[in-house]
């Protein structure tokens, strides 16, 4: 019980970071019709950002302005870059966010080095929020739950409660009629890569923070957020919801297993031999959202909510 | 290939024949003109493991700057590589050295990473007679290593898995306090191999001791350890024994310590590589090691490359004495072979016996592993005694319980060496 509780809690709080960066990644994929692999990369850079800005004006200081900045980034990156490289099509731009990603480690390497940095919470999130069957909740962690829930709570209300989100919609779905109608459709591509980018910067600022800020974060947490979006299909904000949550709760809950594959199989009525009846459940948890996600694309190629195939 | 360049490649060869010829005949005279021998180091110097690959670079560096200082005919000299923790890196700059002639080969980061470089050092020894490389391994204690896959061309310096855990669990079998103990490790040789020798010694030792649940977790990708900490919780363990280093027992402590887990954690490696510094206050009394470096009773060599270490880097730790011992016994071993050819030198080696960094230390001639002295420690308050010095910046250090002889670890030999002809 205590294990359960105390499992679902990580698990959510795990979950809600995977979906801070798969809404951006999703609704960047709306937007250019395309995967952006840079996406994990502009995530790590938002937590470098943050721990330079950390040193020097403090934590608060860097949590706010680094998305600002890796926000602003992507502005540009979307301005000069992407848009220069649409009219030669998907192709190019998708060898192109995927050379950015590489391009950005180096970057990184550069100049923090290649070893984990020294980047923590302040210590007024040190402690505990409240206790669970005993267990205490660590004070960072309701500290990102919040913070992601306002930034997505803040998202959604842009979206569909605003002129601006309107547009946006429309821009996603009609480009053409909305042009016609005497918006600036570049703009608006623009200011949402950017949001996106400002998204994966404060994800990378809590996640640097609580996990390690090192330059193979990209790499790590970017396959888990393809599966992700991959799950609650393309281009589906509700759904990278959805497959975010499941991910995380997957992930932590199957860690909580205390069986071996041999004896959870025999209420299944199968038999598991040798070496692979001793494998425990709890190690295959790292593998888990792969096999959700090969799951999910054989029986609903188009992902949980998502709209259009895969 | 242009015929200009095989005439050069070929007055080459002429050429380093000759040169070989004179070393020769200048050694076979007795006499030791200065010579250098380059030690290649191979290290994790990025990724999860860089921590632990700088640490031994830096070692490394302290204890030749050490033996260089005393040693007027033979001088050594670092060559650092860094090996990614990817075996395929390994074995491009293992093709890189020996291009550049080197022939000693030291680190090398995990034990799939060792495994590989020494089935590429006994291939390469055997297509290329005259020109053998040597490798000196000070890390990587796979028993594997000195049993059913142990090499003429492989030392090892530092204690393997088992005997560090028999050292563990005859001190555990003292401690009345410990009854459920929980085992977590990485999901790899290493790590499986912890678990195997410490449910198997303290079975034997402490029958009473139950085990209340062994975990694996991917090496060094596991950033939350909350999922693995509740469930050590919820087991009502009182001890945890674990052979994680570097990042995944920083990890691991941390993630203790947010849920206010209270338990002993006997490590393998919790005396350094930010492990002290993750636990702070709260690991007093609770985190300890078995380890074969001790602060506390420094010998004179020890003293002084532990005080160069700490002078250039005052909040990074020595952790084990491989590298030291490894050094010293190369150093010795050239002497008395009187040549820095890696065979001799390796016949010397073996059943070398010399004043260690803390004790008698000896290389077993049959299997090539180190017999050392281990040390069993806790982590306590800095009091000037009992634990002379504070660990990376801290007022907290390291004292010893217990000390283990180097006989009383001494493995069942478990190797067939094939020797080449001297």
């Amino acid at each position: 019980m205590e294990v359960l509780a105390s499992s679902l809690l990580n698990g959510l709080t795990y979950g809600f970071l995977l979906f801070m960066l798969a809404s951006g990644l999703t609704l960047i994929f709306s937007l250019m019709g395309i995967m952006n692999f840079a996406h994990a990369s502009i995530y790590m850079l938002g937590a470098y950002v943050g721990y330079a800005l950390a040193k020097h004006l403090g934590f608060w200081v860097g949590a706010l302005v680094a998305p600002a900045l890796v926000g602003i980034m992507g502005c540009a990156l979307e301005r000069w870059f992407l848009r220069a490289l649409h009219v030669r099509g998907h192709v190019v731009e998708l060898l192109f966010t995927f050379g950015l990603a590489l391009l950005i480690e180096e970057v990184v390497k550069l100049i923090w080095g290649a070893g984990p940095v020294d980047y923590n919470f302040p210590h007024a999130l040190k402690g505990s929020l409240f206790e669970l069957f005993g267990t205490p909740y660590p004070a960072y962690k309701g500290f990102m739950v919040l913070v992601t829930a306002a930034a997505l709570a803040g998202l959604y209300a842009l979206v569909t409660h605003t002129r601006v989100g309107l547009i946006v919609r429309a821009s996603l779905t009609h480009p053409l009629m909305v042009e016609n109608l005497g918006h600036d459709t570049d703009r608006v591509f623009m200011w949402v890569f950017g949001l996106g980018s400002a998204l994966a910067g404060l994800a990378g600022v809590i996640g640097g923070a609580a996990l390690t800020t090192e330059p193979s974060m990209a790499t790590q947490l970017g396959t888990i957020i393809f599966v992700v979006v991959v799950i609650g299909g393309l281009g589906s904000i509700p759904g990278a919801f959805v497959a975010s949550i499941l991910v995380g709760l997957l992930q932590t809950l199957l860690i909580a297993v205390d069986l071996r594959l041999g004896e959870a199989l025999i209420p299944m009525g199968l038999l598991a031999h040798g070496a692979l009846a001793e494998v425990k459940i709890s190690q295959l948890a790292p593998m888990a959202p792969y096999c959700l996600m090969v799951a999910v694309l054989l029986i609903r190629p188009r992902g949980l909510l998502g709209r259009r195939d895969a | 290939m242009t015929n200009s360049h095989l005439f050069t490649k070929n007055l080459l060869a002429r050429f380093g024949a000759a040169m070989c010829a004179t070393i020769a005949l200048t050694l076979s005279t007795g006499s030791l003109a200065q010579q250098i021998v380059r030690l290649a180091d191979l290290e994790p110097l990025s990724g999860p493991f860089q921590s632990q690959g700088d640490t031994n670079l830096r070692t490394l560096q302290a204890a030749v700057d050490e033996f260089n200082a005393r040693s007027k005919d033979l001088k050594f000299e670092v060559v650092p590589y860094d090996a990614k923790g990817k075996a395929q890196e390994a074995m491009n700059i293992f093709r890189q050295a020996t291009e550049r002639g080197i022939r000693y080969f030291v680190g090398g980061g995990s034990s799939a990473i060792v495994s590989g470089l020494m089935e590429t050092i006994n291939t390469y020894n055997a297509r290329n007679p005259g020109q053998e490389v040597l490798y000196l391994n000070h890390q990587a204690i796979d028993p594997a290593f000195t049993e059913a896959q142990c090499s003429f061309w492989h030392f090892r310096f530092d204690p393997h898995v088992r005997m560090r855990m028999f050292a563990l669990a005859s001190h555990i079998t003292r401690d009345k306090s410990v009854k459920k103990v929980y085992l977590i490790n990485q999901d790899y040789s290493f790590g499986q191999q912890v678990e195997a020798s410490a449910k198997s010694y303290l079975g034997a030792m402490r029958p009473d001791v139950v085990i209340a649940g062994e975990e694996r977790h991917p090496i060094g990708s596991t950033k939350d350890f909350s999922p693995y900490v509740a469930k050590i919780k919820a087991s009502g363990a009182d001890t945890v024994i674990t052979g994680n280093f570097g990042q995944d027992l920083v990890l691991l402590i941390k993630a203790a310590k947010d849920i206010g887990l209270k338990v002993k954690f006997y490590t393998y490696y919790g005396n350094a590589l930010g492990a002290p510094t993750a636990v702070g206050t709260a690991g007093v009394d609770s985190l300890r090691l078995v380890t074969t470096w001790e602060t506390n009773a420094m010998s004179q060599r020890a003293k002084s490359i532990y005080d160069n270490f700490k002078s250039k880097y005052p909040k990074s730790e020595i952790f084990h004495t491989g590298v030291i011992e490894m050094v010293n016994l190369l150093g010795e071993a050239v002497k008395k072979a009187g040549t820095i050819e890696p065979k001799g030198v390796a016949f010397a080696l073996e059943g070398l016996k010399t004043a260690g960094a803390f004790g008698e230390v000896q290389m077993r001639a049959a299997d090539h592993q180190l017999l050392a002295p281990m040390f069993i420690q806790t982590f306590e308050a800095q009091d000037g005694k009992k634990v002379k010095y504070g660990v990376e910046g801290l007022v907290y250090g390291f004292r010893t319980d217990a000390m283990i002889p180097a006989s009383a670890t001494e493995p069942i030999m478990a190797c067939q060496m094939q020797r080449p002809a001297r």
